[in-house]
């Protein structure tokens, strides 16, 4: 008798330990340039709610997101980071109705080497067209003689 | 205990229990979203340098009561796949019977891509970046399309 009470007590516990547990959050990739996509996925109870708010270096809210976790407990959301976006550390911040807050995880907004936020190849493009105008002229100079 | 006084305490929880079936899940109900042009008139399709006028209602769920009135954040966001196109938000209350309506116009730039934008509207009691585990939706969301050609 006083051991089914222990193992009823005890299964009460881990259900209560088990519905403690907060979201998992994962952040992916860690640094992005501008422009890029950084995915937040988010593991918690099955069906629940979760909010999801993303602050730049300053401080400002700059991505806000509600998901519903499927019945697996999982969800995922992408954000485009805009190209003018500034350069730091931004910090996700994940709060779900039933399972509660997560940690709060951070990913860098890094530029690309030389200070680049995009490749520009429209230099490159009108260099091969500029070479490949002038073979043709020569090519045509040549047939002629 | 009489089989009456069994009978009595069956139905009062048999009531109970329907009664916290049909509430609502959450107190607040966002009964209205809309489109619409500058002049006020409904619109789902936009053209580059046009501004979307977006205004939602939010009423108390007919079947949640409250006493005292309900603090909320609303957030009105619009969507081009991964890309926050637009951000709306205000921190206001509602009493019981009470229907708040709130909007703002977002503006199309030249630059932006054509195609369909998503507008989603979420109502809680706060961002999960001030309200940490306390934090909680107080609505179900709504969501709706507008289409943005050249």
């Amino acid at each position: 008798m006083k051991t089914k009470k222990l193992a009823i007590v005890g299964l009460v516990l881990l259900a209560l330990l088990v519905l403690a547990q907060p979201p998992t959050v994962t952040v992916t990739p860690l640094a992005v340039t501008p422009g890029g996509v950084v995915t937040i996925s988010v593991t918690g109870q099955r069906g629940e709610k979760c909010g999801i708010e993303i602050q730049d270096p300053f401080g400002n809210s700059v991505f806000v997101k509600e998901i519903t976790l499927s019945p697996a407990g999982e969800g995922s959301v992408s954000w485009q980071i805009p190209t003018a976006a500034g350069l730091g550390t931004y910090t996700v911040y994940v709060s779900c109705e039933a399972t509660g807050a997560a940690d709060p995880a951070t990913f860098r907004v890094t530029a690309l080497v030389g200070g680049e936020t995009r490749k520009d190849l429209s230099s490159l493009l009108l260099t091969a067209l500029a070479v490949l105008a002038a073979a043709l002229i020569a090519l045509s100079i040549v047939k002629r003689f | 205990m009489g089989s009456m006084k069994k009978a009595t305490v069956a139905f009062s929880l048999t009531v109970l229990a329907l009664l916290a079936l049909a509430q609502a899940p959450y107190p607040l109900e966002i009964t209205g979203l809309e489109t619409k042009d500058y002049q006020g008139y409904s619109k789902t399709s936009f053209r580059r340098g046009e501004i979307v006028v977006i205004e939602t209602t939010i009423e108390g769920a007919p079947t949640y009561y409250f006493i005292t009135p309900i603090e909320y954040l609303e957030i009105i966001t619009m969507w081009y796949g991964n890309s926050m196109m637009g951000l709306l938000l205000t921190k206001t209350s509602i009493t019981f019977g009470e229907t708040k309506t709130f909007g703002g116009g977002v503006g199309i730039r030249f630059t932006d891509p054509l195609g369909t934008y998503r507008i989603e509207v979420y109502v809680w009691n706060g961002f999960p970046s001030e309200m940490g585990a306390q934090w909680a939706p107080l609505a179900e969301s709504r969501a709706t399309t507008i289409t943005v050609t050249g």
